[in-house]
């Protein structure tokens, strides 16, 4: 469900990239990227499990020594306020464009990070029992929406499923994909119980599903849309729900946003608790509240300059590819090839316990 | 320390709850906003005519007996050089601001979709707060008649229209195409479209035909009772009655297509469409008087020519679209690329579709309309 709220995002834009690059046969680069990533939360969840009830920051230290683990601790406290920052811009603007075009931006920034900053507070385990409700929301609305596009959309949008022409694009596609998938790092921040043990699997799962899940919006989107009309709107999906016909409901975007605003601030809330968590095990001897205090003034001040730089997308995009690389995949998998030399190591010396 | 707690707790509540106040500029009460329900255009004299119904939310309200106090929609109109000045000049008009997410239909005269079609419908792309998913049709009727036709009944005419086509759509008669729709074709490399054309029979609001749009422009006009086998490619569910002569007398029958399979095949640089479509049809009434003694034969005989009657109004929907407007308004396109995308990629498909070739085959499955019997051939 964590997962789920992150998505929440992507969806949004996720039909116009997709289409510009890959067109029709999108679907095969999203599940390529999703069997990746899941790949890569098996190893994390993996890691996790070596190490039942300790998050990344603790285990790392065991793995790597303490000044690594700071490096390591600073590189995702950057990365989790990079993309806080971007995921905060995102909502500002879908805020500002479809509820509240005259309401100052830092007004929203104000309270949108004063809100999330005290959730953040409250804690990781609390933050997970809300999105359980909240994810299973968002989930059966956008697949219910996505299920009625489908029916009322032309299927010659979507067809062929495949064009030998549109191959090339896929590397370029598979980096574009980087960006949907950004959250999974947030899985180091939440402590695995010995009971975990199917976790790995689950989560291959899961990412397979969300995988599913964006190839469902996508391919509803085009179908309703039209493959020009995708590339051309850049928040395609919501102008797709827009055209939608539902029965009673005649503004359908405002029912989705309704949903898809709740997520979008579950999803800001679980960055928010990220970087808090990560900043907490960096200066522990500073109280939380003081943490998110400072935290929510860093987060609001470069929001605000964030605000000012015009092409914030294209900026971000630009690197993020290579910053999920690294947190996601290149990270955590030199930690488990270093924890699992380690440990055969001190099996060969005899004197080494279970968990390295 | 305690105490400088509460205070700075305070102090943040304040200012939260100020901050909050800021979004009451947003708060719009949808009575403060004009709801526009229908849009008309249309060029005269070389200007662009811009013609709005609104509905009048405060006609059943109103005590005044004014003029206009009674009707529940009211046009407002402005013109200019352009679509920005018609629109800027129609600004200064407007008591509160425009609502447009309620517009049923977009209506435009033949003479301004010649000009403005593809500008105008791109404007309707980039605001979001227009309704996309409502339809656009063309007339050739003047815009204030269409108004007035509607309005002395107290009835919208976007609503209307609306309507009527809907109902056409759920008959089987005719189709529906949201503007999103017409914008994605518009957007295409290859652009072939018919747009409903509305106009007035009688004082009423009915469909006239269809205008042919090839690449951006109006190129031509498909009257309603010459499109049939037009709609056989067009609609999902087209259902239609024929008269069929046998012996001598003249059967009505109702024809329903079941199935459709446009099948393309693409050698040596020559491309053909092998149509299939399957018709059930029900024998409804003769204008004799029974007995009509209809047996086995009879059957097999009016079904052959039926199928006949058919297949010619599908060779000619095709011969008119390939030879009289030279467009593929009835996507052929999509229905080669689908099968043949790398090779379409590359086409001129204004001139490949002109040459294409079709062979075309029908099946009729003819019974008696369920619930009667025509076979009997005794009178008592």
């Amino acid at each position: 469900m964590i997962f789920l709220t992150l998505t929440t995002y992507s969806t949004i834009d996720l039909p116009k990239i997709m289409a510009q690059t890959a067109g029709r046969s999108s679907w095969i680069p999203i599940m390529a990227a999703s069997v990746i990533f899941g790949g890569a939360v098996v190893i994390i969840t993996k890691l996790n499990n070596m190490y039942p009830g300790k998050v990344l920051f603790d285990y790392s230290q065991e793995i790597t020594g303490r000044f690594i683990t700071y490096l390591i601790a600073i590189f995702y406290l950057l990365f989790f306020l990079l993309i806080g920052v971007y995921l905060k811009l995102k909502l500002v603007g879908l805020l500002k464009s479809n509820f509240l075009p005259q309401t100052p931006q830092f007004i929203m920034l104000l309270m949108g990070i004063s809100l999330f900053g005290y959730v953040a507070y409250k804690g990781i385990t609390n933050i997970a029992r809300m999105f359980e409700i909240i994810g299973i929301l968002f989930l059966i609305v956008t697949v219910g929406l996505c299920v009625i596009m489908l029916y009322e959309g032309m299927i010659y949008n979507i067809l062929p499923f495949f064009n030998i022409t549109e191959t090339k694009e896929y590397m370029h596609t598979m980096k574009d994909l980087a960006t949907p998938f950004t959250g999974l790092a947030v899985l180091f921040i939440i402590p695995f119980t010995a009971q975990n043990k199917k976790a790995p699997k689950v989560v291959f799962f899961t990412l397979l599903f969300i995988g599913l899940f964006y190839v469902l919006i996508v391919e509803s989107t085009i179908m309703i849309l039209g493959i020009n009309n995708t590339i051309v709107f850049n928040d395609s999906f919501i102008e797709a729900i827009k055209t939608v016909n539902v029965p009673v409901i005649e503004r359908t975007d405002i029912f989705y946003l309704t949903f898809g605003l709740t997520s979008l601030f579950a999803g800001m809330i679980i960055m928010f608790a990220a970087i808090v968590e990560v900043a907490y095990r960096l200066i522990p001897k500073v109280k939380h509240h003081i943490i998110v205090i400072i935290i929510g003034i860093v987060f609001f001040i470069l929001c605000l300059f964030a605000l000012k730089i015009n092409n914030m997308r294209d900026v971000f995009e630009s690197f993020a590819p290579y910053l999920v690389l690294i947190s996601s995949i290149l990270i955590p998998m030199l930690l488990l090839i270093i924890a699992q030399a380690k440990k055969r190591i001190s099996q060969k010396a005899g004197g080494g316990d279970s968990n390295g | 320390m305690v105490k400088h707690r509460k205070l700075f707790s305070v102090f943040a509540i304040i200012i939260l709850l100020t901050a909050l106040l800021t979004g009451c500029g947003d708060s719009v009460d949808i009575n403060e906003k004009l709801i526009v329900t229908t849009i008309v255009f249309d060029v005269k004299d070389r200007e662009v005519w811009y013609y709005l119904e609104i509905a009048n939310i405060e006609a059943g309200e109103s005590k005044d007996v004014g003029e206009g106090a009674g009707n529940k929609y009211i046009v407002y109109k402005a013109h200019g050089k352009t679509l920005t000045e018609a629109r800027d000049n129609l600004d200064t008009q407007l008591d509160k601001p425009l609502y447009l997410s309620g517009v049923r239909v977009l209506v435009f005269t033949e003479s301004f979709a010649k000009e403005y079609l593809v500008e105008y419908l791109y404007r309707v792309r980039v605001d979001e707060s227009q309704r996309k998913k409502g339809l656009t049709v063309i007339t050739k009727e003047d815009p204030e008649e269409l108004y007035k036709s509607t309005h002395e009944r107290n009835i919208s005419a976007g609503f209307m229209i609306e309507g009527t086509i809907e109902t056409l759509d759920e008959s089987g008669k005719s189709f529906m195409r949201t503007t999103m729709r017409l914008l994605e074709n518009l957007s295409s490399n290859y652009t072939g479209i018919l747009i409903p054309c509305i106009g007035l029979q009688d004082k009423e609001i009915s469909l006239r035909g269809y205008s042919v749009v090839s690449g951006s422009t109006i190129t031509g006009f498909l009257p309603v009772e010459e499109s049939v086998g037009t709609m056989f490619f067009k609609t999902d569910k087209p259902k239609f009655h024929f008269i069929v002569p046998y012996n001598d007398m003249n059967l009505t029958i109702e024809v329903l297509l079941t199935k459709r399979k446009i099948t393309p095949s693409y050698e040596d640089g020559k491309i053909n469409y092998d149509i299939k479509m399957e018709f059930r049809a029900e024998l409804m009434y003769g204008d004799k008087k029974t007995p009509y003694n209809f047996d086995d034969t009879a059957t097999r005989e009016v079904s052959e020519t039926l199928t006949a009657m058919l297949k010619q109004q599908v060779s000619d929907a095709i011969d008119r679209a390939q030879k009289e407007f030279e467009c593929d308004y009835l996507q052929f396109d999509d229905i080669f690329r689908i099968k043949f995308p790398v090779e379409f990629q590359d086409m001129d498909w204004q001139k490949e579709f002109i040459n294409a070739n079709a062979n075309i085959d029908v099946k009729v499955d003819l019974s008696t309309k369920w619930g009667m019997d025509y076979g009997a051939n005794k009178v008592k």
